[in-house]
């Protein structure tokens, strides 16, 4: 088999995240948990200070803050305006240094230029690089590496990867990183075309690459410490076929520093253009927001609700939290808010943006997307907030009355009205939902719809109408009884209606992490129910023997016959 | 050397201050990276998914952390590839491998035989290969993904395509 062969073979085989795992993550991204984080200002003084690491232990040291609720920030728009401001008014050159010197602690070089030769017909240049610092990452140690990146004035007539290379530094001689045997150049081919570097951008493992056009050798050499204090000579020397070629080069602290500037005003640039929009963005929100200042406290942590605001597509509420103590586990307490309810209409939370301010509050901003117009409400309404909190989550429920009309905000009196008032808006939503226009799920879990064909059950679940697509699906359960030894893996079915394919496949998956308890949704069109109608779902079935081989693969067909009152109001 | 996109490095910085949105971007373009060597690694879907939903929450807690030696997605997908280990590792003996489908089987007979032969691969060599060939990712980013030489990233992958030839014979040229 061809490399290339085998190349297109792997491609079409790569994995891929169907649409509901990559809604599973997006939800998680969605709802991640707030981590306490150093903010600017602290930045800012551990750059003036240099005692990180005396800083870093007295705030984790210091107790947790005790405060009242009053006391938590109320006006998060405004709050963040002010601290982009903070931000903002820090001299140019500040905001520089500070950015300068993270990336500094990173890693440090700069490019070169002239730093040349030529070889085999072609000019091979060290262009660029650079040299990370030794970090611990969990268990392991990472030493220091230099960097460097060589480009090819034309396609060369020799393949880089067959070239020894070596680093001359202080003295010492550095092998490139390479496996010992160097067993692939067994392997290895001449590739001495642009179209053959391009056919082969992945097919063929290789430390050179083609970039928009220009060959690109990628080098590294584990280093030993080194200072970088001073201008210091190296070369970098290649062997090929008894062949060298050397490529003289200086490191310049200055020219590094001053690299290091022009990357550090770049990022301050862009910085600036999202505090720009961010604050612009802040203004609108804080315009149009409706004050609340609904507090609560409960056994560990003090919130409070401070705004809402309609602006565009989204509704936002601010929250502010302040938590009393730490996560059992050291880590991070969790403050979420999942929905809001406006008159038992509910709203579901899909991004938020927290910070954490430097008195130790979370000021976080909760966007949802509004289901009614709010822009047109009169009168009072109920309105019903569900917050998380806490590591292991715990739910505080907040009910409070407003009026659109006088913008006055009624709270419960006691813990039991409040019961009561929440209550009345979990009827409110139950009514809604079930009189929804838009969403209805008919329960077919009583009406034994249940078949089952060489060991293979289906029984069918719910039907769930969405009347804005006119589309219905049906959830149904799969159970296997599995042979002795054999293990089912069920495949992606289809869906038909009176023998006609719906023209979308079922979606699959794992309901209780046992592979022979799939839960199956088949979408079918709703428009096409008529009085008796034929559904049925054709299911692929592959099993497995005990040795992980496939020993079969089956289609189960089933056929019901639905009446339209089952699945129509 | 600027490895890092300039707004990329904004996005770290954003989410290093706590900007869900910024870290949720990060994420989202490399999330399939992230999920594909989760499954080098578990060769199950549902403890891939479990991987890279842990390894995410990791990378959010050490996000203050993160060096900007690497590109985001190397540093994140370094993260998944342990909770991935982890989960292996957590994995109850009688539910290894026997229990479970290697690969996410497809209608498509020869994609579900080459991710089967993938996932028979050793796994150091099984990462490299659907790095290298899945992901699109160059040698010198998996190297400083699994923190390995360039060159053993190389005769890693050479190991692969031999194995791999064997194992596919069936679809040799013709």
């Amino acid at each position: 088999m061809t490399n290339k062969k085998l190349y297109a073979l792997l491609q079409g085989a790569r994995y891929e995240l169907d649409a509901r795992d990559a809604k599973q993550i997006e939800q998680m991204l969605n709802t991640l948990p707030k981590v306490k984080r150093r903010t600017m200002r602290e930045k800012i003084t551990l750059m003036a200070t240099a005692a990180a690491a005396t800083l870093v232990i007295l705030v984790l040291a210091a107790p947790p803050i005790v405060r009242a609720v009053e006391a938590l920030v109320t006006r998060i728009f405004d709050d963040r305006i002010e601290r982009i401001e903070e931000y903002t008014s820090l001299t140019e050159n500040e905001k520089i240094q500070l950015e300068a010197d993270q990336l500094a602690a990173q890693s440090r070089g700069h490019t070169l230029t002239g730093a040349s030769v030529e070889f085999e017909g072609t000019t091979i240049e060290l262009t660029d690089f650079d040299v990370t610092a030794p970090y611990t990452s969990g268990d392991e140690t990472y030493s220091p590496e230099l960097r460097v990146i060589l480009t090819y004035a034309s396609i060369p007539s020799f393949d880089p990867n067959y070239v020894d290379f070596t680093l001359e530094l202080n003295g010492k001689t550095y092998q490139m990183e390479a496996d010992d045997a160097l067993d692939y150049r067994a392997e290895g081919k001449v590739i001495t075309t642009y179209d053959g570097w391009h056919e082969n951008k992945y097919s063929w493992p290789s430390n050179t690459v083609l970039e928009e056009d220009v060959l690109k050798t990628y080098l590294g050499f584990p280093i030993d410490f080194w200072a970088m204090d001073a201008k210091t000579e190296l070369t970098l020397t290649g062997t090929l076929d008894g062949k060298s070629f050397s490529i003289p080069f200086q490191f310049d602290p200055e020219r590094a520093d001053a690299e290091n500037l022009t990357r550090a005003r770049e990022s301050v640039e862009i910085q600036a253009k999202m505090n720009a929009e961010d604050k612009k963005k802040y203004e609108q929100y804080a315009e149009k927001a409706i004050p609340l200042d609904i507090g609560r406290s409960t056994r560990d942590t003090d919130f409070l609700i401070g705004e809402l605001s309609v602006t565009g597509n989204n509704l936002f509420l601010t929250a502010s939290f302040d938590p009393r103590s730490e996560a059992e586990d050291g880590g991070f307490m969790g403050y979420w808010i999942e929905r809001i309810a406006i008159d038992g209409k509910v709203m579901s939370c899909h991004g938020a943006n927290s910070d954490e301010r430097d008195d130790g509050q979370y000021a976080t901003i909760f966007e949802f997307t509004p289901n009614t117009d709010i822009g047109a409400m009169t009168g009072e309404s109920l309105i019903t907030i569900d917050v998380e909190l806490g590591s292991i989550v715990r739910m505080a429920r907040v009910a409070f009355r407003y009026d659109w009309d006088n913008g006055s905000v009624t709270e419960p009196t006691n813990e039991n009205e409040e019961s009561a008032w929440i209550a009345e808006s979990d009827a409110l939503t139950k009514a809604f939902e079930e009189a929804s226009p838009i969403r209805r799920t008919f329960d077919l879990s009583q009406m034994n719809l249940s078949q089952t064909i060489d060991g293979v059950t289906i029984t069918l679940k719910e039907a769930i109408v969405d009347r804005s697509t006119e589309q219905m699906r049906i959830e149904l359960d799969t159970v296997f009884d599995r042979g002795a030894g054999l293990r089912p893996y069920m495949k992606d079915g289809t869906g038909t209606i009176d023998g006609k394919s719906s023209g979308i496949e079922g979606i699959s998956w794992s309901a209780d992490d046992i592979i022979d308890h799939v839960s199956y949704y088949l979408p079918v069109h709703y428009s096409e129910i008529g009085e008796e109608t034929e559904i049925g779902f054709t299911i692929p079935i592959a099993l497995f023997d005990d040795k992980d081989k496939l020993a079969g693969e089956n289609e189960y067909s089933f056929r019901f016959t639905l009446e339209d009152a089952i699945v129509k109001d | 050397m600027q490895y890092t996109e300039k707004t990329e490095i904004c996005l770290v910085q954003k989410a290093a201050t706590g900007d869900e949105a910024a870290f949720a971007e990060l994420v989202r373009a490399c999330q399939s990276t992230l999920y594909a060597v989760a499954m080098a690694v578990t060769r199950n879907h549902q403890d891939a998914l479990d991987a890279v939903q842990e390894g995410i929450l990791k990378g959010w807690r050490k996000l203050p952390s993160f060096r900007a030696e690497s590109q985001f997605s190397t540093w994140m997908t370094r993260i998944v590839i342990r909770s991935a280990l982890d989960i292996n590792r957590r994995r109850k003996p009688s539910s290894e491998l026997t229990d479970d489908i290697p690969g996410r089987m497809n209608h498509n007979d020869v994609k579900m035989d080459v991710r089967r032969a993938v996932e028979g691969l050793e796994e150091k060599i099984r990462l490299c290969t659907v790095l290298f060939y899945f992901e699109d990712m160059p040698v010198h980013e998996i190297a400083k993904v699994l923190g390995i030489r360039q060159g053993t990233v190389k005769s890693r992958l050479f190991r692969a395509q031999a194995q791999l030839k064997e194992l596919l014979e069936d679809y040799r040229d013709d």
